[in-house]
């Protein structure tokens, strides 16, 4: 049993569903990604495991508990960094932070001492004292961040934290990230709508389209959903036309072309076995430089679950 | 509860650090208070060197009435043409002349003529032309008595008036602490629009939806949020009666009073806010509909408490004010008693608490 279980959730506002029969499991110290355009459904359920909506159907459990019963025990244990920012723009950084330092149950000495390492950790320490409305959209989203960790929580919930930030604070929060999983083990779910964040940070993921699962598993899993076939790039220095038709002719090719002094093979991932491959290259007198392993990205997958690309 | 005071407690240090909060909860009542205070001081018409008077009298009843005035500059005796002549080299706005038989009438119990001679038609002289014609008619209620022997001298009119005043309360209160209050409970009442503002700004602003995803009720995260308002509301109105009392020098008849007030007040603006919100949900509208209520409330309270002053008024209006917090606020603090005004303030509380009572959860996601 995961950490965070989530077990047949659905939401209806009126007669509309927002969220269909949703249902997934987290494990303690993962990092979860949520992905899916806009509106399909990633905030609600959010919102729903942090016990900030009800559900229609289904449970949610957290470490033990339901989030409709014991919706306090939960929330002690979570971090939240909404999509929106939020904050008060009239006040200082550590004024944020200590007012929801207090909202967390910290005080006193702890409480400081929280607000002097979250402020180390995401680069604001200079800048404690200036109000919030001078804040760029970078800066604020990473106070945003740090308001939601200062009470060390085991689950990190991350509603599209990276929207309209330059890539240096984008970079920021993604080291940020993996240095809290690494070595607090803290568990984060991050949802987002840019495939490649959650290609490079996350373990798992969950992809929701129209309110429904589209895929659930690890990244080799769905990626492997949509097809069985692996690319090669190869970049081999003196080879000839006989040597490509060899290749052609191995255990596991499906397709081998060249093209602008690149060798392109497609090969079926069940079948293929590199070391017969390197041989037929030597065999022809050929020099291998490169070789390169593409795997299809969670972008093509998506494409090719749902007909249409992430950001339509 | 612990839980409920330490949220309290940081509100409050927001509140404290908000500039805003200060200017219509703090200076402004003090400031008008001073002002109000400093103009009607100086007798509120016209002060005496602005105009200039002429005394005919053969007797020395307008001499000593201009002296009780206060009156000692540009006071002439039967010179006419100097006094005119201030007033056409424009130094006065108003020459009156005291007839010769000023002293005479009154001892007669008649009314006096005084001629007025001004430069334009105009209302800046009224105030002193209604007190001036105050004075006189006391001289002559005065002399009438003295003459009927109902009294035997002058001073003798003091005991009567006070023995006849039906307000026991009245003469306990100095008018500027009476003023005070009413600049500070007007203010109370006036700054539920601010209050609107705030949790609006919050909603707006999503903290309201973060500090619910943290281990906190909705009820302790909106109580804290008014109870830190009520605290700051209370300490900083209590400073503005206290330096008022300081810089004029009024007496303060009963601190309990005051503070209660003071309370029932800051309680009945937090829960009108509550209340407009719920309905509007829109700062502009919920800031609008504070400061109407505001000034309607204190123009039928007036209308209500000085009901005798305004007999062309209908009595619907007259009671209307009887539904304003401000009247039973005003007539607690005129005649020092808290029952039943802080009874009905304290019903009016609870309705609009009742009404305004959301749960917080349901309020931030309503759109």
């Amino acid at each position: 049993m995961g950490l965070i279980e989530v077990k047949n959730i659905t939401k209806r506002f009126d007669d509309k569903i927002v969220l269909d029969n949703i249902s997934l499991s987290i494990d303690e110290g993962d990092i979860f990604g949520l992905i899916g355009p806009n509106g399909a459904g990633k905030s609600t359920l959010i919102k729903i495991m942090t016990g900030l909506w009800d559900s229609n159907d289904g449970e949610v459990i957290i470490d033990g508990y339901n989030i409709k019963e014991e919706p306090l025990k939960i929330k002690e244990k979570i971090g939240l960094v909404p999509q929106e920012i939020a904050l008060f723009d009239n006040i200082s950084a550590y004024d944020n932070l200590e007012f929801f330092g207090y909202l967390y149950g910290l005080k006193g000495k702890e409480l400081k001492k929280r607000i002097k390492e979250v402020l180390e950790l995401i680069g604001l320490e200079e800048k404690r004292e200036e109000k919030v409305e001078k804040f760029s959209g970078g800066m604020k989203r990473r106070l945003n961040i740090a308001c939601a960790i200062l009470h060390q929580p085991r689950i990190l919930i991350m509603d599209e934290p990276t929207v309209g930030i330059d890539p240096q604070s984008r970079n920021l929060i993604f080291e940020f990230i993996k240095k809290i999983n690494r070595e607090k083990s803290t568990t984060v779910i991050y949802t987002s709508h840019y495939m490649e964040e959650v290609e490079m940070l996350c373990n798992n993921i969950f992809i929701i389209d129209l309110v429904q699962e589209v895929a659930y598993g690890s990244k080799k899993t769905i990626k492997s959903m949509i097809s069985n076939n692996d690319r090669i790039l190869l970049e081999v220095l003196d080879y000839k036309g006989e040597m490509l038709l060899a290749i052609k002719s191995l255990t596991g090719i499906n397709e081998c072309i060249e093209e602008k002094g690149l060798i392109k093979l497609l090969v079926d991932k069940n079948n293929f076995r590199l070391e017969p491959l390197l041989k037929v290259i030597e065999k022809h007198n050929g020099k291998v430089k490169s070789i390169n392993f593409e795997e299809p990205s969670l972008e093509e997958v998506f494409l090719a679950l749902t007909g249409k690309d992430l950001r339509d | 509860m612990v839980k409920l005071l330490r949220l309290t407690y940081i509100n409050l240090k927001l509140s404290m650090k908000d500039m805003g909060n200060y200017l219509i909860m703090f200076i402004a009542p003090l400031v008008l208070t001073l002002a109000i205070n400093f103009i009607s001081s100086k007798g509120g018409y016209v002060v005496d060197t602005s105009l200039a008077f002429d005394i005919k009298d053969k007797g020395s009843y307008g001499k000593e009435l201009l002296q009780k005035m206060n009156i000692n500059e540009n006071v002439f005796f039967n010179e006419e043409e100097k006094a005119l002549e201030l007033l056409h080299k424009n130094e006065v706005v108003a020459v009156y002349q005291i007839p010769e038989d000023f002293t005479e009438k009154i001892q007669q119990g008649e009314k006096p003529n005084i001629k007025a001679f001004r430069r334009e038609e105009g209302n800046a002289t009224l105030a002193f032309e209604l007190r001036l014609e105050e004075e006189i008619n006391n001289k002559i209620k005065r002399e009438i008595l003295i003459k009927e022997g109902v009294i035997d001298n002058k001073d003798e009119l003091l005991k009567y008036a006070t023995k006849a005043q039906v307000k026991v309360g009245d003469s306990k209160l100095d008018k500027e602490f009476l003023l005070a209050m009413t600049m500070i409970l007007y203010f109370i009442i006036l700054s539920s629009s601010s209050i609107g503002e705030r949790i609006i700004n919050m909603k707006r602003q999503n903290i309201l939806s973060r500090a619910m995803s943290t281990a906190n009720r909705g009820y302790e995260i909106l109580g804290s949020l008014c109870l830190s308002i009520l605290t700051f509301q209370v300490i900083v109105n209590l400073a503005v009666i206290f330096i008022s009392k300081l810089i004029i020098g009024f007496s303060i008849p009963s601190f309990s009073i005051v503070l209660t007030n003071i309370i029932l007040a800051s309680l009945f603006s937090i829960t009108f806010t509550m209340f407009l919100t719920r309905i509007f949900e829109d700062q502009g509208a919920v800031s609008f509909g504070s400061v109407i209520f505001s000034i309607v409330s204190l123009f039928l309270s007036l209308v209500a408490s000085e009901a005798s002053s305004f007999p062309q008024v209908p009595l619907i209006i007259k009671n209307l004010g009887k539904l304003s917090p401000f009247y039973w606020l005003m007539d607690s603090v005129e005649n020092l008693k808290l029952f039943p005004n802080a009874l009905v303030l304290f019903l009016m509380i609870l309705a609009l608490f009742s009404g305004g009572n959301y749960k917080l959860k349901s309020f931030i996601y309503r759109t």
